[in-house]
């Protein structure tokens, strides 16, 4: 039996209102005010692994996922914190950016829903002048960095004592999963 | 003109301070420095090829460097530790005002986080 034959999926819609107008304003005047998530199961009809639906006041993402991650704590902020950068200004720096593509947002938000657990910690999420978003962690030692950009690509940067690692892949994230679980690693000794 | 036509100029001193605004979009927390830092991706190259910085000497200062800019924040480095990561620095005051200049070279992830680890606030654009 496989993993995901183990696992009850369900489909899950995430309801976000559009930001207001000075987006600028800050994460915080945003964060876990426009994100709804239904408790309700859903059909499991098969779906793109993550589809974003653009209406006029609001955002619908579709995902599929378990009931773990769907009461996971990282899921609303980071749901919320790369979605609203479907709105990002396209001036938004100097370097003369691309406009951050829906795509790129349908991609990360797939990789996370597959390489994160339940008790994961929220990355930090970052627009990129390419048109991409980049998620990150710098915690217990490690620096992990994965830009997802151009649509299908995914290029990631791991770091720690050992050393480190830096690539592009296009679909397969079972690396990112062995960087996202050492995230957890701690030097720590058991007390005995 | 690409980044690749230029070659590093060698008048620009080691000791001289470059610095590189930060929008405050890519701020991110680092706990292991226990502290804010730009996100290595601020030191990507840009959609023209080519890492926008100012010549702290050159410069008529850092308020006239983030005067009208869309970041809110400034870090510093020096050019000496952008040669150590293998990468040049050319004037390029044509395009960006007083004190602009281009970083030269090819900057992966591992140079990308070295400089976003070094990089010093400049006060008062810090976050």
């Amino acid at each position: 039996m496989t993993l995901d034959a183990a696992l009850t999926w369900d489909r899950t819609f995430a309801i976000c209102n559009k930001p207001k107008p000075d987006f600028a304003g800050g994460i915080s005047s945003l964060r876990n005010s426009w994100l709804n998530i239904p408790p309700s199961p859903f059909d499991t009809v098969s779906l793109p692994e993550v589809g974003i639906s653009l209406q006029e006041h609001e955002v619908v993402v579709s995902f599929r996922t378990t009931s773990e991650i769907r009461s996971a704590k990282w899921l609303n902020q980071t749901i919320a914190e790369i979605v609203r950068l479907m709105w990002l200004p396209r001036d938004w720096n100097s370097d003369n950016p691309r406009q951050i593509e829906p795509k790129s947002i349908e991609k990360i938000l797939a990789v996370l829903l597959t390489i994160l657990d339940s008790d994961s910690t929220p990355p930090a999420v970052v627009p990129t002048t390419r048109g991409g978003v980049q998620v990150e962690w710098h915690q217990n030692g490690i620096d992990l960095e994965i830009e997802s950009f151009n649509s299908s690509k995914l290029e990631y940067y791991f770091s720690d004592s050992k050393g480190d690692k830096e690539g592009t892949i296009e679909d397969d994230p079972a690396i990112l999963k062995q960087f996202t679980s050492r995230l957890k690693t701690t030097s720590c000794s058991p007390r005995v | 003109m690409s980044a690749s036509a230029f070659a590093d100029d060698p008048t620009i001193d080691d000791k001289e301070i470059i610095w590189r605004r930060i929008p405050e979009l890519q701020v991110v927390p680092d706990d292991n420095l226990k502290r804010k830092r730009p996100s290595s991706n601020c030191f990507h190259d840009s959609t023209g090829g080519h890492l926008s910085v100012y010549i702290a000497s050159d410069a008529i200062s850092c308020q006239a460097v983030m005067q009208d800019a869309k970041e809110r924040f400034l870090v510093s480095l020096s050019v000496g530790f952008i040669r150590q990561l293998g990468l040049g620095i050319t004037r390029d005051s044509s395009t960006g005002g007083p004190g602009h200049a281009l970083l030269l070279g090819e900057k992966g992830g591992r140079i990308r986080d070295q400089m976003a680890k070094i990089a010093t606030w400049v006060e008062p654009y810090a976050p």
